[in-house]
């Protein structure tokens, strides 16, 4: 019982303070947003968007007639640029001796690097996917809204379901027992789950109805992209089903706290 | 249908006051008054056992039924 209480005392600190700093964030983000030209005051730079706002996407990369060869650099020295962007200076060699037909037709090689004689990893891989999102800017005033609206409501249901979850633990830190509002809370806690999702989900359907896919092409005479590295972009719905699957289960157990409630509140009648 | 609990007669009858009935029966003057306003969702055997002892009468004296 005691362990509990502690536990409960120190998620209730933990769930107010991430709600306090989740609430400025949101705020200075605001605040940069509307109050600054390209979000920097001084040194200090925060999130702007006169870029745009990000759209999901899901990028997927090929590695065109690749041959696989790992490469062996000895004696390396690593640099970091001032973009953060990382470098190695050496003289590698490659494991395997490349083939003598290497320059018949396009070929690509595709290696780890290590920085010693043994290695590590092997690939046979040469399709990447991943998701991610595109900063893009809309002139269409429906788009502009919509892409708005989607870039705050994950800070935005983060807050409120930081508020509520603050509110719980309170309240257990008071009463470890069923009450009304306890049942309320978690219910709503729930709703903003799955509402959150929706929306998101709503939102992506939405924007990616009004583009087909994001294309590169090289501009360098008589070469293609394509024939080093396969490139799409294209529209991602955002839904998260693990939250959407939380946010059921916490409707779930909102009516089990309301059923635990009245059942607690008959056990107080009983005389 | 309803049960009416009639234990202010009873009260009445051995001429007894709350405060002196809940100290007997061993619960709050607040139950007690849960109790005898018809409140209570249910009643405990102990806790009628004991009324039935301090007040020398049967579960019937104290609880009645009654069709709506």
């Amino acid at each position: 019982m005691k362990k509990n209480k502690t536990l409960i005392n120190i998620l209730h600190r933990l769930f107010a303070g991430l709600l306090v700093i989740m609430s400025l964030f949101l705020l200075i983000n605001i605040g940069f947003d509307i109050f600054t030209d390209n979000g920097k005051v001084g040194n200090f730079s925060g999130t702007h968007h006169s870029n745009g706002y990000p759209i999901p996407v899901t990028i997927n990369t090929r590695v065109n007639k690749p041959i696989f060869n790992n490469e062996i650099s000895l004696n390396v020295k690593k640099h970091v640029s001032k973009g953060g962007r990382k470098g190695w200076s050496s003289n590698p060699k490659y494991v395997d001796i490349l083939p003598d037909d290497i320059n018949d037709g396009t070929k690509n090689i595709l290696s780890f690097h290590f920085d010693s004689d043994k290695e590590y990893f092997h690939t046979k891989a040469s399709s990447f996917r991943s998701d991610g999102y595109i900063i893009a800017k809309s002139e269409n005033k429906l788009i502009s809204f919509l892409q708005i609206f989607k870039a705050y409501i994950g800070l935005f249901s983060l807050i409120i379901i930081l508020f509520f979850l603050e509110r719980i633990f309170f309240r257990l830190k008071k009463s470890l027992s069923f009450t009304n509002n306890l049942y309320k809370e978690v219910r709503w806690l729930g709703a903003v789950f799955i509402i959150s999702e929706s929306l998101s989900l709503l939102f992506s359907y939405v924007l990616s109805t009004y583009y087909g896919r994001i294309g590169v092409k090289t501009l360098i005479e008589g070469k293609r992209l394509s024939d080093g590295l396969e490139l799409s972009i294209n529209p991602r719905l955002e839904f998260d089903f693990a939250f959407f699957v939380v946010g059921l289960s916490l409707l779930v157990l909102a009516s089990l706290l309301k059923s635990g409630n009245q059942l607690q509140q008959e056990n107080d009648l009983t005389i | 249908m309803s049960i009416t609990v009639n234990l202010d007669v009873m009260l009445a009858k051995r001429k007894m006051k709350s405060k002196e009935l809940a100290e007997l029966i061993g619960i709050t003057t607040a139950n007690l008054s849960i109790l005898k306003s018809g409140k209570a969702k249910a009643v405990r055997f102990s806790t009628l056992e004991a009324i039935c002892k301090a007040l020398n009468c049967q579960p019937a004296d104290i609880l009645e039924y009654t069709e709506d």
